[in-house]
């Protein structure tokens, strides 16, 4: 008995462990994303990330239906404001934008030209706002 | 290596700077306040971010179908006919507007065409909603006389494209002021009472046509004839008719005994 008790345990912890993992971000980034999967977007792969590009934050990188996406947490809206222009630089040449919400900043950007006629990053744009 | 080698080698370092520079000009941001036409070269179609974004590509005709403030393009043109297929308005003849970057700007676009958005709510009440189609019965500022010459080459633009333009079948509201500087013709019918095509101030009682596009500084005054509809023909083609330049028809007074028939003319059916 005691045998099975161990192996159920060991199972249990295995399982809430690989569950833990796959956990993305949590707080107002991981609320975003959660909009994002009600929109019916593909939001996946998101990870913390550099953000000295973008003018410190704490900042998560992802992918959302094909589309390059950051979100960065700033200390409050005037910084997140501010460093819209930092993460328009992030984009570089391919088609994409930087908004910001709240302390919260939005970088997305098009670098494999999976949105031709931006109606993605449209509705990723409006999940973010309206969440 | 000798400096005369290195001499020689000049022009090779020169042409490939050049080339490098020319490969980072042509990458460079360029910032649109929402949505815009896509330049055929980089795909064509119709970009719907409806917020401030950035391409890698400059704008089309950026001199009539776009104002520019603060650096960012914002597209003022109809979006119909490089594929939008969302919400819009139907207008007719030029008006106010409000661009993507949220200005108050003037429309330029002879005739029946469509914007996403509805009258900016400053002017709201200076359009009157017909049958689905707002007509500006307002003011025009010294602004748009002033940038007339300029932004009224937008119709030369649109004329040739193909597209569902709203069909508008009624007469303006009531004192309705159409001010054009449209190459095209006008043809301007009475209901039942006469056709007429002309340069001039037509103030009248009765109900008035306006078919196809008026000439330079045209006004027109009419009273709204007793019916008015809109319809959009399906399936979503319209048939553009092609007038001949400067045609002045007068025809006869009509009595209909008190029938009020009119003659059946379409509005805007083309240019």
């Amino acid at each position: 008995m005691r045998r099975f008790i161990f192996i159920f345990t060991v199972i249990v912890l295995a399982a809430c462990l690989a569950a833990c993992g796959k956990a993305g971000p949590s707080g107002p980034t991981g609320e975003v994303i959660d909009a994002w999967k009600k929109a019916g977007l593909d939001a996946s792969g998101f990870g913390s990330s550099d953000s000295k590009g973008i003018g410190g934050g704490t900042c998560s990188s992802g992918k959302v239906s094909g589309i390059e996406t950051t979100i960065c947490e700033f200390g409050d809206a005037d910084a997140a404001k501010k460093a819209e222009a930092a993460g328009l630089t992030q984009v570089g040449d391919a088609t994409g934008a930087a908004i910001a919400q709240g302390k919260l900043l939005l970088v997305v950007a098009d670098r494999t030209k999976a949105d031709p006629t931006g109606k993605t990053i449209k509705q990723l744009a409006a999940a973010f706002r309206n969440r | 290596m000798r400096l005369s080698s290195l001499a020689k080698l000049a022009p090779l370092f020169l042409g490939a700077f050049i080339l490098f520079a020319a490969g980072r000009a042509e990458a460079h941001q360029v910032r649109y306040e929402g949505m815009h036409p896509v330049p055929a070269e980089y795909g064509g179609g119709f970009c719907e971010i409806d917020f401030p974004h950035v391409h890698v590509f400059e704008p089309q005709r950026a001199d009539v179908l776009y104002r520019n403030h603060d650096g960012g393009y914002a597209f003022v043109g109809d979006p119909v006919p490089y594929g939008y297929a969302g919400p819009k308005h139907a207008f007719y003849g030029p008006h106010p507007m409000q661009d993507g970057n949220g200005d108050l700007e003037y429309c330029y676009i002879d005739g029946p065409h469509y914007h996403e958005l509805p009258p900016p709510v400053t002017v709201a009440a200076q359009f009157k909603l017909k049958g689905g189609v707002y007509f500006y019965a307002g003011h025009f500022p010294q602004m748009y006389y002033d940038m007339r010459p300029r932004y009224s080459r937008i119709n030369v633009i649109y004329k040739p494209l193909e597209y569902s333009r709203p069909v508008v079948v009624a007469a303006p509201p009531e004192a309705t002021v159409v001010v054009d500087s449209g190459p095209r013709p006008m043809v301007v019918a009475g209901g039942g009472v006469g056709v007429e095509a002309g340069i001039g101030i037509h103030a009248g009682i009765g109900a008035g046509f306006i078919v196809g596009s008026p000439p330079p500084t045209t006004v027109v005054v009419g009273a709204p004839p007793p019916v008015v509809v809109v319809h959009e023909r399906q399936p979503r083609t319209v048939i553009i008719e092609e007038r001949r330049p400067v045609e002045v028809i007068r025809v006869k007074e009509h009595h209909d005994n008190g029938r009020h028939e009119g003659h059946g003319h379409a509005w805007g059916k083309g240019w």
